[in-house]
């Protein structure tokens, strides 16, 4: 009889054990992520970074990413010559699916900014051209003559058909690696990718999941002042995050700092105390276009913009204050 | 109860399913410590394999020079000592040294990254 009591004591014990250690190996598989190749490649004139989730087509889906990206670059780059943008800015006239796109998808953005977000704002960066050869402060009368042919309601849309008045220049710098995270999405939807993450010069689409609990992705968020350092980190179901800075690319005379990010109202680098804003949202192509108008416009007029496109937001003021709109699962560093 | 008595109440059977449990919970502990874990710097040009240095260890600086670039590597992490772009947006961009980081000279199409330790993060929003 103790026999039998003790070895069923034995067999109790084991049971349990053996099931214990199932579920930590269950939970762990379950938490486990899948199997990941990553590669960074130059695109679109940035630094493209790829995270692929697939099990045997990652290296394929990496080499399409980058041409699906090229491919956008040849149409949008208004400096690429013959691309659609290039010929739209020359003959006032282009045909181009991709490009009319664009336009129509961020016209909202403009017209809720009260045109402080302006696309065809081409011939003023052109002037400041800052972060590159001949950057350089235009003269008011520059700028003033500059502004005459800044209107985005100026542009028109016919199915793939788009035109411009004389002198007015697109310039789709602003919203280029979001649309880039868009068609990357769109591919990597029809394949066998479980999931990716792909930052296109820092805009970031998150896609799908990385283990098969569906934990969120991780997000981090550059400080403003301090490359090596993290403002925090946002964390996504899926989804689309941009960030503007005045820190990108900058130039300084006589102790002021200007900014590549230009008001299209005025024509010079936007005057905020925003030194940075981060959007979050559904569209690669919105959560650009959306950062910049955010950076410009300021963060009470930006919540009923972020509001049109539920969109969320994390504002950076110049004294490191971070204020969020919307809810944001963001943990500060 | 007596070492006799213990002896008797556990069967060979709960050796070998404990040696096993032991076993399996001393894979999967190590299996989380197996694979690159140290910091490496690696260098791109054109998409190529360049360069690849380990951190750990390095006692002196090592010098890449590829594409135009001259590349700095110590054993704290890397960066663009001098550049033939016109603008030289990769040299102000000054030392990298965290797992995930990456630079580049566009314009000379040369690419540096460090891998090996895990990050906290999947992608860096800028």
């Amino acid at each position: 009889m103790k026999d039998k009591s003790k070895f069923k004591k034995a067999f109790t014990a084991s049971v349990i054990l053996l099931v214990v250690i199932s579920a930590v190996l269950f939970v762990s598989d379950y938490k486990e992520r899948f199997e990941m190749t990553e590669k960074n490649i130059i695109a679109m004139g940035t630094v493209v970074s790829e995270k692929i989730y697939s099990k045997e087509n990652a290296g394929k889906h990496i080499d399409a990413i980058g041409k699906i990206i090229n491919g956008l670059e040849d149409k949008i780059s208004w400096r690429k010559e013959g691309s659609a943008v290039a010929t739209l800015n020359s003959e006032g006239k282009t045909s181009d699916a991709a490009v009319a796109h664009a336009l129509e998808a961020i016209k909202e953005v403009s017209s809720k900014s009260e045109g402080a977000f302006d696309v065809t704002i081409g011939e003023i960066t052109r002037l400041w051209s800052i972060g590159e050869e001949g950057e350089r402060i235009p003269t008011e009368e520059e700028i003033k003559d500059a502004l005459n042919k800044v209107d985005y309601t100026s542009v028109k849309v016919d199915g793939t058909i788009i035109t411009l008045p004389e002198g007015v220049q697109i310039d789709l710098g602003a919203i280029g690696k979001g649309y880039a995270c868009d068609l990357v999405k769109e591919y990597l939807e029809i394949t066998d990718a479980e999931g990716a993450v792909v930052s296109v010069g820092g805009s970031i689409l998150a896609h799908g999941r990385y283990n098969k609990a569906g934990d969120k992705w991780k997000i981090a968020v550059r400080h403003p002042r301090n490359e090596n350092e993290f403002l925090g980190i946002v964390s996504i179901d899926e989804g689309f995050v941009s960030t503007s800075g005045d820190y990108e690319r900058y130039f300084e005379k006589d102790g002021k700092r200007y900014h590549h990010i230009i008001d299209a109202n005025t024509g010079y680098p936007a005057q905020t105390p925003l030194i940075s804003v981060t959007v979050i949202c559904d569209s690669g192509i919105l959560s650009d276009a959306l950062s910049t108008a955010c950076f410009i416009i300021g963060e009470e007029k930006s919540k009923e913009l972020l509001g049109a496109f539920d969109a969320k937001a994390i504002f950076v003021y110049e004294d490191m204050t971070v204020s969020a709109w919307g809810e944001i699962d963001f943990e500060k560093q | 109860m007596k070492n006799s008595e213990i002896k008797k109440a556990v069967t060979k059977g709960d050796i070998v399913l404990i040696f096993s449990i032991v076993l399996i919970c001393a894979f999967w502990f190590l299996s989380g410590f197996i694979g690159e874990k140290q910091l490496t710097v690696r260098v791109f040009h054109n998409g190529e394999a360049v360069s690849e240095v380990l951190l750990e260890g390095l006692d002196e600086e090592k010098t890449v020079t590829v594409g135009g670039c001259e590349i700095h590597i110590t054993n704290e992490g890397a960066y663009f000592h001098s550049s033939s772009c016109p603008d030289s947006l990769c040299v102000k961009r000054g030392l990298m040294k965290r797992a995930g980081d990456v630079m580049a000279c566009v314009p000379n199409r040369v690419t540096v990254e460090i891998s090996g330790a895990d990050t906290e993060y999947d992608g860096i929003a800028y």
